[in-house]
């Protein structure tokens, strides 16, 4: 990790300081090897794009160019192996088996993991061995629905081994999602041909269906490159093409490739530029792509949080279908802001789409519309008080008590997932102090924050703290308030004033309105976000010398004004999406 | 035709000594004669180890045992005679002589950050976490290397039984950041793992299941050997992975085929239909019981979770008030408070006796909840006769100490025998002693002091002193 510009105390770390020009590059003496292909290989610098609206500079950062040192430096990075996460399981397994829906096939898989990042992160995607006997028993109800027999090329009667040999050649090179290799269909071949008379064979096809979705090779993304093609930089190889097609499908749709990425990658055209863009543009349109953003944005938002209780006696219409409503509308604004709107950056910060149903509708004081519903939600637009995705009731109640909203869970989402600051840990012994005793009659900030003057807190909190407190007129199920009521039972105005620190944005703001519009505004907050895609698309967290790379997007993503297709494109082609080390880690 | 996968003896030709002592018409048979037979007919049973997790620290001055009056307070152990049960822990009293009673350890990692998370990274473990974070855990965890040890070096990560809640948290390792899942549906459990075992015992091999049974292993030997291939072209971590998941399925192959040596009272275990955990019901500790019965496992951790609003559909309080329901936050109204002064965050004298008061009856609900699994699991008879707790222990872990979320002096309590390594009906007292030697002890309850890792287990830091003394 790079030292970010400031260093107090406190110790916040953070990435991206390139595409503020702030401080010392921890990737130098990096072998380089300067592409030698046409301009805007390699994706850097948001060539190519034309924003499709004009960029309005008050909700856009100031443009920003990625810092000299970066020139000439690698931009490729690890590619650890990661297996496929319950989600993307479920849905290969839809695509792959024409079922309508796969996700009651993982309805018993242990849940993933609460680790940093997101659940498809490599470096803690091993398979528990619960997992193991979850699918075994899955691949049987998955086969149960599934005909192989129909799938042959020739009459079940008459089965011929050649007419095996390509039912495995097909059916394996989708679900190991390249051809399988000459001896890898040979053990399948000896495996339906072991089995006796007593076996159809249907039973026989079944057996080597189960056997293929058992198979590292199906739950693994297991990649070993191309070295027939040309590499681009020492030590590393490019990606096969099948392994690319792999790449951008559970990227862009959490799925397998379908036909016309398995054609393209069968032709090898996939390892074009162009092509890759021309399929990116494709992908973005498909509803694939809906589901797999909704699904970044309930991971990065952390919406897992509303199954927890609230108090039933503070808030008696709050139940588990509210919750859901909730957690439903949050990632559908995230989605209209990557997907529908061209100023995607805008509207995730600053728009005030509403997604309601009538159950939700009364958090926001707002009416139901008759008509326009889409998915049991009813698009509206919210009060001047609802900037954004951090003013939807889905996220303030997810980082809110059972009672009381929480100041600081919600600034460390600022902190940690809007600026991608690290804090570190308390120091020894912070958290066994007793802080100093509040009177009767104190306010949840006064109440959450009476630790943060003290030395050894006052550090961190008093950078997380602060964004915390402006959305303090949401109560802990989001509705907007500017009084609350106090532990002891007393009537109190909240204060939602507070000066923002170390960030490129710094100063006062009165309210939620002015933090956010503040964060609009804020380079760090931008690359933060593309910095989250990143570890996304590359299903890991990012590691110092990924900093170039991370700038490149950061710096494509400021250029179009915004647009995420225009991130989609420059991560889709960016030369650690094309290219891995040579050897597995 | 082989019967690969069944129980060489059904119900009723295992008999248990008493039976047989009462059997044929009251005559009683010649003693030598009973030996004898069971020497031939009986191994000797295997050990057996359950890690019982339970969240959220304890009152210690209420759970502690009480010393009889006139005791000397300063002992560092204790007969069972001299002292009772507290009333936290008034529910272990029949067991009372099945127990040894561990208090003053403590957990020696430096407290920071969250607690939850630096706990379930190192408690089990006993080893740093690498990383910041959740589910960084430097190793594997302790029942990991028990089962290893019980079941031989051949099978590195053997058929353990995890119970627990479905949930994203972890305290235990199969391997460095490798976290382990939980069986939570004890219904789904019972059909899958107790697939040979009927309700009168192991069952007679069914032909259509012996087909389903070669497909499967055909199947499975397919998938690794073409799964061998694949790792042969991979190296480091990735390599280690695909390996990692061959070994799990071959295991899986052959769990399809092993022997099961089941004792007398061996039988699938009744669960009334429950697909969810809850470490309340007798389900669980049922279905643990007839797991080790019928020798589907050795090695099981049975995590009770924290207390949470369900509580109130099992019990009231003392003073007859329903405990707080669903809507409250246990967390933080309950568990914190219960340690807060008034003043700090929002505590007031009566609303932290309140949540005192409802903490005490959960803890002491639980406490029954962990006897009721020491009496199924005393209550099986091994083939040769002997209770299955003379070689099983049961190890009761708390996340926490005597303070809110404090590692200081934690609630410990070992139950049963584990073969006569243990000698229970004791209370050990230290006084901050690492909780790293307990572990090691319960390993080297497992495993000949020649064994070359008999003191490896966890930092070297705090393992000075080696297995604490005077457990057997």
């Amino acid at each position: 990790m790079v030292l970010a510009g400031c260093s107090r105390s406190c110790g916040v770390l953070a990435f991206l300081t390139l595409t503020l020009g702030a401080s010392a590059i921890g990737c130098t003496g990096m072998v380089s090897q300067e592409n030698s292909g046409g301009g805007g290989e390699g994706g850097a610098g948001g060539d190519g794009f034309v924003p499709e609206v004009p960029i309005d500079p008050s909700s856009n950062p100031p443009k920003v160019d990625a810092s000299d040192e970066c020139k000439g430096v690698s931009r490729m990075g690890p590619a650890p192996m990661r297996r496929l996460t319950n989600l993307e399981y479920a849905n290969t397994l839809r695509d792959l088996l024409n079922r309508s829906d796969g996700r009651d096939l993982v309805a018993t898989f242990p849940l993933e993991g609460a680790g940093h990042g997101f659940d498809n992160n490599a470096n803690t995607s091993s398979i528990p061995k619960l997992r193991t006997q979850k699918m075994f028993e899955a691949t049987r109800r998955a086969t149960d629905a599934f005909d192989p027999v129909k799938e042959l090329k020739c009459p079940a009667t008459a089965v011929t081994e050649a007419c095996v040999r390509d039912f495995i050649t097909a059916f394996g090179t989708r679900a190991y999602r390249r051809p399988p290799t000459t001896e890898e269909g040979a053990v399948l071949l000896k495996l339906y041909n072991g089995l006796g008379a007593e076996f159809s064979v249907k039973e026989k096809l079944d057996t080597v269906v189960q056997s293929m979705l058992l198979s590292p090779q199906f739950n693994f993304m297991a990649e070993v490159g191309d070295a027939s093609l040309p590499s681009k930089e020492a030590g590393y190889v490019s990606v096969s093409a099948f392994e690319l097609a792999t790449r951008l499908s559970y990227f862009i749709w959490g799925t397998m490739p379908d036909a016309e990425l398995f054609a393209a990658a069968q032709s090898k055209e996939l390892l074009q530029t162009s092509v890759i863009q021309a399929q990116v543009k494709r992908m973005f349109g498909d509803p694939r792509t809906r589901e797999s953003v909704r699904n970044f944005a309930d991971q990065w938002t952390e919406q897992d949080r509303l199954t927890r209780i609230k108090d039933a006696n503070v808030f008696p219409s709050w139940n588990e279908l509210v919750a859901n409503d909730l957690r439903a509308e949050t990632t559908k604004f995230i989605e209209k802001s990557v997907l529908d709107a061209r100023d995607g950056w805008k509207h995730l910060m600053t728009g005030r789409s509403g997604f309601v149903t009538a159950r939700t509708a009364p958090i926001y004081g707002v009416d139901v519309p008759s008509g326009n519903a889409s998915g049991g939600l009813s698009e509206v637009t919210l009060p001047e008080t609802r900037p954004g995705f951090m003013t939807r009731a889905g996220f303030l109640a997810g980082f809110a008590q059972a009672k009381y909203p929480s100041p600081i869970q919600r600034g460390t989402f600022v902190r940690r997932e809007l600026l991608c600051q690290e804090l570190g840990t308390p120091p020894p012994g912070a958290e066994s102090q007793a802080p100093p005793p509040t009177p009767a009659g104190a306010t949840n900030r006064q109440i959450k924050t009476a630790h943060s003057q003290m030395p050894a807190c006052k550090a961190c909190h008093q950078l997380i703290d602060p964004p915390g407190f402006a959305l303090e007129s949401y109560d802990a199920i989001g509705r907007y308030s500017l009084t609350e009521k106090t532990e002891s039972g007393q009537t109190a105005m909240v204060d939602t004033t507070g000066t923002l620190l170390d960030t490129d944005v710094d100063g006062d703001f009165k309210d939620a309105g002015e933090l956010v519009s503040m964060l609009a505004r804020s380079a760090k907050a931008q690359a933060c976000v593309a910095t989250q895609w990143f570890r996304y698309a590359r299903a890991r967290l990012e590691v110092p010398e990924d900093e170039c790379a991370i700038a490149d997007l950061a710096s494509a993503f400021n250029a179009s004004g915004g647009d995420f297709a225009a991130l989609f494109s420059a991560l889709a082609t960016s030369d650690g999406f094309r290219f891995r080390p040579a050897t597995t880690n | 035709m082989s019967f690969k996968g069944y129980v060489p003896v059904r119900k009723g030709s295992s008999i248990s000594r008493r039976s047989l002592l009462r059997g044929a018409g009251g005559v009683s048979l010649a003693l030598p004669f009973l030996e004898a037979m069971e020497g031939k007919a009986f191994a000797a049973p295997p050990q057996r180890f359950i890690l019982v997790y339970h969240s959220q620290g304890m009152f210690m001055d209420e759970w502690q045992p009480k010393l009889k009056a006139g005791g000397a307070p300063t002992k560092t152990e204790y007969a069972a005679d001299e002292y009772d049960m507290n009333s936290l822990s008034a529910d272990l009293a029949p067991y009372k002589d099945d127990l040894l009673f561990l208090t003053g350890l403590d957990n020696k990692i430096t407290p920071g950050g969250n607690a939850h998370e630096v706990v379930f990274n190192y408690l089990l473990t006993g080893k740093k976490a690498t990383g910041q974070g959740f589910f960084q855990a430097g190793g594997p965890s302790i029942d990991q290397v028990i089962s290893t040890k019980i079941y031989g070096s051949a099978t590195p990560r053997s058929r353990i039984l995890h119970l627990g809640p479905n949930s994203s948290w972890h305290v235990c390792y199969s391997a460095k950041n490798s976290p382990v899942s939980r069986e939570s549906n004890p219904t789904e459990l019972v059909k899958n793992l107790f697939m040979g075992v009927s309700t009168g015992g192991p069952s007679m091999p069914d032909p259509l299941v012996e087909k389903e049974r070669m497909r499967n292993k055909r199947m499975l030997d397919a998938v690794k050997e073409s799964g061998d291939a694949l790792r042969a072209k991979l190296g480091g971590d990735d390599k280690k992975r695909v390996e990692a998941y061959l070994t799990d399925l071959s295991e899986l192959s052959n769990g399809l085929s092993a022997p099961v040596l089941a004792s007398a009272s061996c039988g699938k275990p009744t669960v009334n239909g429950n697909s969810a955990y809850d470490p309340r019901s007798s389900d669980l500790s049922s279905v643990a019981a007839m797991a080790l019965a019928c020798d589907l496992t050795r090695v099981i951790t049975l995590d009770f979770g924290g207390p949470d609003g369900n509580m109130r559909n099992y019990m009231k309080r003392p003073d007859g008030k329903a405990l707080p329901g669903d809507g409250t936050d246990w967390h933080q109204d309950v568990v914190h408070r219960a340690w807060q002064r008034p003043g700090e965050f929002g505590g007031t004298v009566e609303n932290i006796a309140e949540a005192k008061m409802n903490f005490r009856a959960a803890a002491k609900y639980m406490q029954g909840t962990f006897a009721n699994l020491i009496g199924k699991i005393k209550s099986v008879r091994e083939a040769d006769g002997s209770s299955l707790l003379d070689h099983t222990a049961i190890l009761y872990v708390n996340e926490f100490g005597e303070e809110t979320h404090g590692f200081k002096n934690y609630p410990f309590m070992i139950a049963g025998k584990a073969g006569g390594a243990l000698r229970p009906g004791r209370w050990l007292r230290h006084n901050g002693t690492s909780h790293q030697r307990l572990l090691l002890s319960m390993l080297a309850t497992y495993m000949p002091t020649t064994d070359p890792t008999f003191t490896s287990f966890g930092e070297p830091e705090w393992n000075v002193g080696g297995p604490l003394a005077n457990l057997g």
